[in-house]
């Protein structure tokens, strides 16, 4: 079987609420461009893939797919995705791991398509749910975080991470008190601080983080400062996790291990270049008797390609649902949602096993590339 | 789909070349067959030449087969796990048995060659022959004259262990292979420091590529020392203490290796390998996979090398009289020292399914 063609098609994406998690990544709002990545065939075999987000489109990324990767994958067997994953991986100082990552999840989708199995038994099946938490934007108050944070318990869903403001410790200690307060002791509850603080300020929330009872402390410091997570993990009860954004890609992980800089390993499709990487990452993690907590994958699809991977790891504990929907949510016909138990379900048709809708991406069409 | 059944036909191996003295010309095999619902069998070897498949067998009956019985054979990940929980019990070699027959089954419903499964890499990959532990340094020259002359480009000595001789035995392989052959060393965990240190510094002299287990295997603090004081790369934990996957974390930890080492065997399946292998490319070394004990389990393991980038050779284990039984097409290594990825579907071994009915000793189920 032989590599055909690979287009990627532009659609607009409007409406997107204005949107914030922290100070670090900027307010997005409006429109956006998304695009579905096809890898035809010579035996009819079509894969699919998203690329872009609601704060960074597609077109930005899409003609590196065109101009550097495309000719990599071109007249290959795309069951050769371990050879294809290397070659593409030499082409990240000319893309971006989002690219990579878009062609690798189309190969696994063509090969789960080929086997008749969905991802996750291709890979070998550990479960078939994961219980969700809900993982906040920026909000306009404490009492806006507890409020959201409530609603999500008596939904049923497992916890609740707050993406704080980031303008000041104390401002954010301020909502991590909120959340508490609202949700009660028993409720999981965990801080993401998005690379906001120094050593000191990361140390005063990182306490009133541990006295108020959160689950994990993510990205408190910036996130190549090695040197402070180590000090910082040695200083607090409570889990640090890093390595979401550390520099590189999948075999940057390992100073971190090494250093005991981290109790946890970060990364999803989309920065960590694909399942390809991700699954590794899982394993490298495993390795060392740590959690791989896969991180949202910044588009619809790919989350689907990340639940597969959690539904075959035994290390990852929750999936997250970036909030809210109208910034995370678009060109699927039937998305991700957690149901009444908080859990998130396999997908257990052949591939992706995702209903893309392709009408709508026909409907909202802007460009395409090949 | 649902796995149905699960038996153990063990069948006889004779005339096998004792390796120690005092060993038995005899061992037992075991024909593994997990069987479903859907008609799929998936097929894989317990025990080897030196392990007899009759010590495994009754405790993988007994503690793994409730496991996987009634159980979907895709799910892989969480059978493993489960399974492994039960290394107190049983051996590795029983888990890693019925990984391997897990993943035919599971390449088989794919339909595709266990390599395409797992996405291929490469298509081929060079042999080195490994010798047996023999006692005479002409007995390594001959052997190596006779792999070089073939086409083979590597051997690996198992060296008597008498550090000095060894050292011999070195220089006269290399004497007769010549400049641009790969020898390696693997003294089988046998030398104390002082030794492994002078072993490994004439080794260096002479250009061998790899050092392996010079030192016992849960020497760690002597391997990251003696990798310190050796510029030849140095090979363990084919053997590290605990067994599983997780015990290599702190010789990558500690810098005590150049490689991670293991096998469908030592290390309980297909499963661990891969994720040895992943383990491995994180920290930029290589997983060097060892021969597997017996064939079903090496062809096997060429579908896993097949599939990564960080291994560089297949091990062949000499002799064949003592590695190779019960394979109709066992792997052939060609006039370049090459062996081949296979094309056929799921493991794709060529089970001699009529011998192993007239060697049958016992069943098991």
């Amino acid at each position: 079987m032989k590599i055909t063609d690979v287009t990627l098609t532009l659609f607009a994406w409007n409406d997107i609420p204005a949107t914030k998690y922290g100070q670090l990544s900027q307010e997005f709002s409006g429109t956006s461009q998304m695009g579905l990545v096809t890898i035809t065939t010579d035996e009819g075999v079509e894969g699919h893939a998203f690329l872009g987000s609601a704060s960074r489109g597609a077109n930005l990324d899409g003609q590196t797919l065109i101009d550097y990767l495309k000719p990599v994958v071109m007249g290959q067997d795309p069951l050769d995705r371990e050879r294809l994953y290397q070659d593409l991986q030499k082409r990240y100082r000319n893309t971006t791991p989002r690219v990579i990552g878009a062609v690798d999840i189309a190969l696994w989708d063509i090969a789960g398509k080929i086997a008749g199995l969905p991802i996750h038994q291709l890979l070998g099946s550990y479960r078939q749910s994961v219980p969700a938490y809900a993982s906040s934007a920026v909000l306009d108050s404490p009492e806006a975080y507890g409020e959201q944070a409530a609603q999500y318990k008596a939904d049923g869903w497992a916890a609740y991470k707050i993406h704080p403001p980031t303008i000041s410790a104390k401002g954010d200690i301020a909502v991590c008190e909120a959340v508490r307060e609202a949700v009660g002791d028993d409720y999981r509850i965990m801080l993401d601080s998005t690379w906001a603080y120094n050593y000191y300020e990361a140390l005063a929330v990182g306490k009133a983080a541990e006295r108020l009872g959160f689950y994990w402390y993510e990205d408190p410091l910036a996130d190549d400062d090695m040197y402070n997570y180590i000090k910082l993990r040695e200083h607090m009860d409570i889990p640090i996790m890093a390595t979401e954004y550390s520099p590189g890609g999948f075999t940057a992980y390992a100073p971190w291990l090494v250093s005991q800089a981290t109790d946890y390993l970060r990364g999803d499709v989309a920065v960590k270049g694909g399942i390809t990487a991700i699954y590794k990452t899982a394993h490298l993690a495993e390795g060392f008797h740590l959690n791989f907590e896969i991180h949202h994958g910044g588009n619809s699809l790919n989350n689907v390609a990340n639940t597969h991977v959690i539904m075959a790891i035994k290390n990852c504990e929750y999936f997250e649902v970036l909030l809210p929907s109208g910034a995370q949510k678009y060109g699927l016909i039937e998305d991700i949602d957690p149901d009444e138990n908080g859990l998130v379900y396999a997908f257990n048709e052949p591939g992706l096993g995702a209903k893309i809708d392709f009408e709508l991406i026909e409907r909202m069409k802007t460009a395409v590339l090949s | 789909m649902k796995i149905t059944d699960l038996t153990i036909k063990l069948f006889n191996w004779e005339g096998i070349p004792p390796r120690r003295p005092g060993d038995s010309a005899t061992s037992q095999l075991g024909l593994v067959t997990i069987s479903t619902d859907e008609g799929l069998q998936g097929h894989a070897f317990l025990g080897s030449s030196m392990a007899t498949a009759e010590d495994d067998a009754p405790g993988l009956i007994r503690y793994l087969k409730p496991l996987v019985m009634g159980q979907n054979p895709l799910d892989r990940e969480r059978l493993w796990q489960e399974l492994w929980a039960r290394n107190r019990q049983v051996s590795f070699r029983a888990i890693g048995a019925i990984d391997c027959a897990l993943w035919d089954i599971g390449a088989k419903a794919a339909g595709m060659p266990l390599h395409k499964m797992l996405g291929s890499y490469r298509t081929s990959v060079p042999a080195y022959a490994s010798s047996a532990p023999m006692d005479k340094l002409e007995l390594f020259t001959d052997e190596v004259a006779h792999y070089k002359e073939r086409g083979w480009t590597a051997y690996k000595i198992h060296p008597p262990r008498i550090p000095a001789y060894d050292i011999e035995v070195c220089a006269a392989v290399r004497e007769v292979a010549g400049p641009d052959f790969t020898p390696m060393l693997d003294s089988m965990w046998s030398y104390d420091y002082p030794w492994a240190l002078r072993v490994g510094k004439a080794i260096e002299e002479l250009d061998y590529y790899w050092y392996e287990d010079p030192l016992p295997e849960d020497d760690l603090g002597g391997y990251v020392k003696l990798r310190k004081n050796l510029d030849i790369p140095l090979m363990a934990t084919e053997y590290a203490p605990g067994g599983g996957f997780t015990a290599f974390a702190p010789w990558l930890q500690y810098g005590a290796t150049d490689y991670l080492r293991g096998d469908i065997q030592v290390k309980g399946g297909i499963t661990p390998l891969i994720k040895a292998a992943h383990m491995a490319e994180a920290f930029h070394l290589n997983f060097e996979m060892h021969h597997g004990g017996n064939s079903l389990n090496n062809i096997a393991q060429l579908h896993v090398i097949m599939a990564m980038k960080n291994c560089e050779f297949l091990e062949v284990l000499l002799p064949d009289v003592a590695q190779k039984y019960g394979i109709s097409e066992d792997i052939e290594v060609d006039s370049n020292g090459m062996a081949h990825a296979s094309d056929k579907v799921g493991i794709g071994a060529e089970i001699d399914f009529v011998m192993i009915e007239k060697m049958k000793a016992a069943e098991l189920s």
